[in-house]
């Protein structure tokens, strides 16, 4: 009896206005529920009518929520996916390839090298010679050098701008 | 606001919208869905998008004109609609004996309503709103908010009451 007459209190209150959002959920909550009152029988349709629309939105509201994390888990999934699928392709390509590992490929003289002690003995012959020619380069630049130092003898010019810098 | 943000939060309100426009009509799902569109488009156009705090509240505003507006075009253009076409408004007395199968629907008891007191019952007794939320949909008062849901309840109990006597003699 006490339930009943909280309920008739709360229902005065209720269509005066009055009522929190939390008593207005008790209110529906129970008219949920078996009502036997014949006074408060009147009433059951309008409270049960609420609660089956706000039951609804929600429900929506649900699954609009599910289908936008389902989206937004796929995507990330999906960009994984895609870097997953980008690095096989790289390894994939990378271990197709017929030249790999610690083969030297060299060609001498237009012709293609594969063995590795011949690419080198072949390599530091061409590297002895270029030294070589260097070392003949040097010489030359030397002797291009006390022709240049002869240059600025002659030239006039050359020799004030040396004595002036010579005074600093 | 970004347009991201922004479509975060109109998906988030959708249903709620979409119930909401859906009291305005009889036939329901295209033309609540347009009238929905309609006031996104206008919230987006809105100058005081940018400056809300409480986007909830202006969209179920805008959208509250977009169906008021929408209910007085058609009052105005009743002849030329389809006859098989039906609103709900408080002068529309057959309404619970042409649709008998909806006298458990909630149109059925918002029908005998105001406008303005039928859309403070939708907003607070199916939406949950606050009174002062509802005070910013409905550009008015706390204190107008409450004397609406009075009269609304209490012409609710009415009607109740009168089916309860109907059945039982």
């Amino acid at each position: 009896m006490e339930k009943i007459d909280e309920v008739k209190a709360l229902l005065e209150r209720y269509f005066n206005a009055e009522t929190t959002l939390k008593e207005e959920q008790i209110l529906r909550d129970y008219f949920r529920t078996d009502v036997k009152d014949e006074e408060l029988l009147a009433y059951k349709p309008l409270f049960n009518c609420f609660s089956d629309e706000a039951d609804k939105i929600k429900e929506l509201e649900h699954i609009d929520t599910s289908i936008q994390s389902t989206t937004l888990k796929r995507s990330f999934h999906f960009r994984w996916i895609s870097v997953a699928a980008a690095a096989a392709l790289a390894l994939f390509t990378y271990l197709i390839m017929p030249e790999r590992g610690d083969s030297l490929k060299m060609m001498i003289d237009g012709v293609n090298v594969y063995n590795k002690e011949l690419a080198i003995s072949k390599a530091d012959g061409q590297m002895s010679n270029i030294n070589s020619m260097m070392g003949k380069f040097k010489n030359s630049t030397a002797q291009l050098e006390g022709m240049g130092k002869v240059g600025d003898a002659l030239s006039p010019l050359r020799s004030m701008g040396k004595a002036m810098t010579q005074n600093d | 606001m970004t347009p991201q943000e922004f479509n975060i939060v109109v998906s988030k309100l959708r249903p709620r919208l979409i119930n909401f426009a859906s009291g305005f009509v009889k036939d329901g799902a295209s033309t609540a869905d347009d009238m929905v569109q309609e006031a996104i488009i206008k919230l987006w156009k809105s100058n005081e998008l940018q400056e809300i705090r409480n986007p909830e509240a202006l969209t179920m505003h805008i959208l509250k004109n977009v169906c008021l507006d929408y209910l007085k075009l058609k009052k105005n253009n009743m002849d030329s609609l389809n006859p098989n076409f039906h609103i709900y408004t408080d002068s529309d007395p057959l309404v619970a004996v042409e649709h008998k199968d909806e006298l458990c629907s909630i149109n059925s008891y918002l029908s005998i309503l105001p406008h303005d007191q039928m859309i403070a019952v939708r907003l607070r007794d199916i939406m949950g709103y606050e009174m002062d939320e509802i005070a910013k949909i409905l550009g008015t008062s706390e204190g107008n908010v409450r004397t609406l849901l009075s009269r609304a309840r209490q012409r609710l109990r009415e009607k109740l009451l009168a089916n309860g006597k109907d059945r039982r003699s």
